[in-house]
């Protein structure tokens, strides 16, 4: 076990490294490093493509990962619906429509544009309002099909909100907001790095203390409750620990799909476990590996542009999970 | 009034759902006993409220009126984590644990014990064993639990509560799912958990026939009549048990 946990934050490192090391500007390893731990650097430039652009970037993605994927993995518990994830329930709809509202319907609601702490307010938001409904649902319905459909239902909802905004908005402010769609995790400076980090890892906490809760949530509710657990109060830290984490990330990075779905599902096929001591730290660092790699993917090495990352994420994961699914046969066996 | 010879005890207990502002009674003017030590076995056609009772009776839900007392203290009373450790259910409902292992499952039971990191000390590491030997299922505690049987994780389920180490156990039809020999291992197992443990098991149950065997108390329930309770025995000698039972007498 202990073996398995440093093989992932090996590859973590170099992935790390490597996401530093690839860009647009061929930069030797040996100057990266030196810029990284204060050595001689050629050229000024390198140090500022390093430390500026590139540094942000591999850190942002690390926590989107990390934090998109637990959120996946306390949704699907909660719900016990392995189809359950951030994005299926309608919370990265709900800080899509937030930050709609903010970036189309801004300038007309005399609101500042679109400034990064504007944004994550408009996109947590967003996202809590939609989990709040999600959990006035699911004490009326309790069944998780039907849980599944009204989230289903809140992201058609929220997009035709987006759709009419977009109807009503110049060309230049549909084109940003479409790139905020697109996903990216180069958009952060230092400055929002301070915010950012901090509210993932503020999530990552108040989920990680939930581990014990989770297992016994396993078992569902009723079980729960007669082994003593709290069951609202719970519940209430799950949705507040994913709302900020996938509020946060789709803030800053955009709605980033099928990561807070897949990494837990990868994390309990590759560990063989339901146990929430071990799938935390799991998910935690396969979701940060994850989105490195398609990010370093995203950059195209030697080429100067850089693909979406959204597209990039489900380019690449959606086969890798249906490779792990048909090798294992049944994934409803693992979760269920 | 409660005493000290019973685990649990109703006055006067009216169970049922509220409907809107009105309420929807099915049983009323229960007042009943679980002595400790016993294995109890509740019988009685589907929808005369056997499950309500059990689950009044463990605060799933709450009663229309009247009183429960678990060990002399009201039932209502009682925190969470302190009902946890007095109290544990077998539910019927279907487990979503695929990859945890009998033994993982077995130890969420020690869930009210320990502090919120789970870690297991010396004596729940001893409850989980004991209630695992005590289970018969030790040669499969390393298995995944989508890998049982139903009769084997059945058995898993019942460790897990008397690992959580509660006087009462309550289970709520432990033998639906399971086939005529399953039926009978697991409803000796009760048996023998109560012999050996002390503990006071309370089922509700199908099973007539292994019931009568194995229970020290029958509490028979029908529709429009107060519960019948008393030893197998004079129950059948009283008629009561044919009576609800028609088929036990017919010749094929």
């Amino acid at each position: 076990m202990i073996l398995r946990y440093s093989l992932l934050a090996g590859i973590l490192l170099v992935l790390f490294l490597l996401s530093i090391s690839i860009g647009s500007v061929l930069i030797p390893l040996q100057q990266v490093v030196a810029v990284l731990f204060g050595g001689e650097v050629e050229k000024n430039a390198w140090e500022a493509i390093v430390l500026n652009f590139r540094l942000p970037k591999a850190i942002t993605a690390v926590c989107a990962g990390a934090g998109l994927a637990f959120s996946g993995l306390q949704m699907q518990t909660l719900f016990k619906n392995p189809l359950a994830g951030p994005f299926v329930l309608g919370i990265s709809s709900g800080a899509s429509l937030g930050v709609a509202i903010l970036v189309l319907a801004g300038s007309s609601l005399g609101l500042a544009f679109a400034s990064s702490i504007g944004m994550v307010t408009a996109a947590s938001l967003g996202a809590f309002l939609v989990l709040m409904l999600i959990i006035l649902v699911s004490v009326k319905v309790k069944d998780g099909m039907s849980l599944l459909i009204v989230g289903i239902m809140f992201g058609a909802f929220t997009s035709a909100v987006v759709s009419v905004l977009q109807y009503f908005s110049s060309a230049d402010k549909i084109q940003d907001f479409l790139f905020w769609t697109f996903g990216s995790t180069g958009n952060l400076s230092w400055s929002d790095i301070q915010l950012f980090v901090p509210i993932v890892m503020l999530g990552i906490l108040i989920g990680a203390v939930q581990a014990k809760p989770l297992n016994a949530l396993l078992l569902g509710e009723h079980y729960a409750e007669s082994m003593g657990m709290p069951v609202r109060l719970v519940r209430f830290f799950l949705i507040l620990s994913t709302s900020l984490m996938a509020g946060v990330v789709t803030a800053f990075c955009g709605p980033v799909a099928f990561l807070g779905l897949a990494v837990p599902h990868m994390s309990r096929i590759l560990f063989k476990t339901s146990n929430h001591f071990v799938l935390v730290p799991v998910t935690l660092l396969l979701g940060a590996i994850v989105l490195l790699f398609c990010d370093i993917i995203a950059q195209v090495p030697g080429a100067d542009f850089v693909l979406p990352i959204n597209a990039v994420t489900s380019l690449f994961g959606a086969p890798v999970v249906i490779w792990l699914i048909v090798k294992r046969r049944n994934l409803s066996k693992s979760f269920a | 009034m409660p005493d000290s010879t019973s685990i649990l005890h109703t006055e006067a207990l009216s169970i049922g759902y509220k409907k809107g502002k009105g309420t929807k009674p099915i049983l009323e003017n229960i007042t009943v006993s679980i002595p400790k030590g016993q294995l109890i076995c509740m019988l009685g056609p589907n929808g005369v409220g056997k499950t309500t009772l059990m689950r009044t009776l463990s605060r799933v839900q709450e009663p229309l009126s009247g009183e429960i007392w678990l060990d002399n203290i009201r039932l209502k009373e009682y925190g969470k984590r302190d009902l946890a450790m007095k109290l544990s259910l077998v539910l019927t409902e279907r487990i979503q644990a695929g990859n945890l292992t009998v033994y993982e499952l077995v130890s969420l039971g020690r869930f009210p014990h320990t502090d919120w990191t789970g870690r297991l000390k010396g004596n729940d590491r001893r409850a989980i064993a004991s209630a695992i030997e005590f289970c018969h299922i030790e040669y499969i505690q390393q298995e995944f639990v989508h890998e049982l049987s139903d009769g084997q994780l059945q058995k898993a389920m019942i460790a897990r509560a008397l690992a959580q180490d509660g006087e009462l156990l309550m289970m709520d039809e432990p033998t639906a799912h399971l086939d005529a020999n399953n039926r009978y291992t697991v409803m000796k197992l009760l048996k023998n958990l109560v012999k050996e443990t002390g503990k006071t098991i309370f089922i509700s149950t199908h099973n007539v026939e292994i019931a009568q065997r194995v229970a020290d108390q029958l509490w028979l329930m029908n529709c429009g009549t107060p519960i019948k309770a008393g030893d197998p025995k004079t129950l059948y000698q009283s008629g009561d048990i044919q009576q609800l039972f028609p088929f036990l007498e017919e010749d094929y």
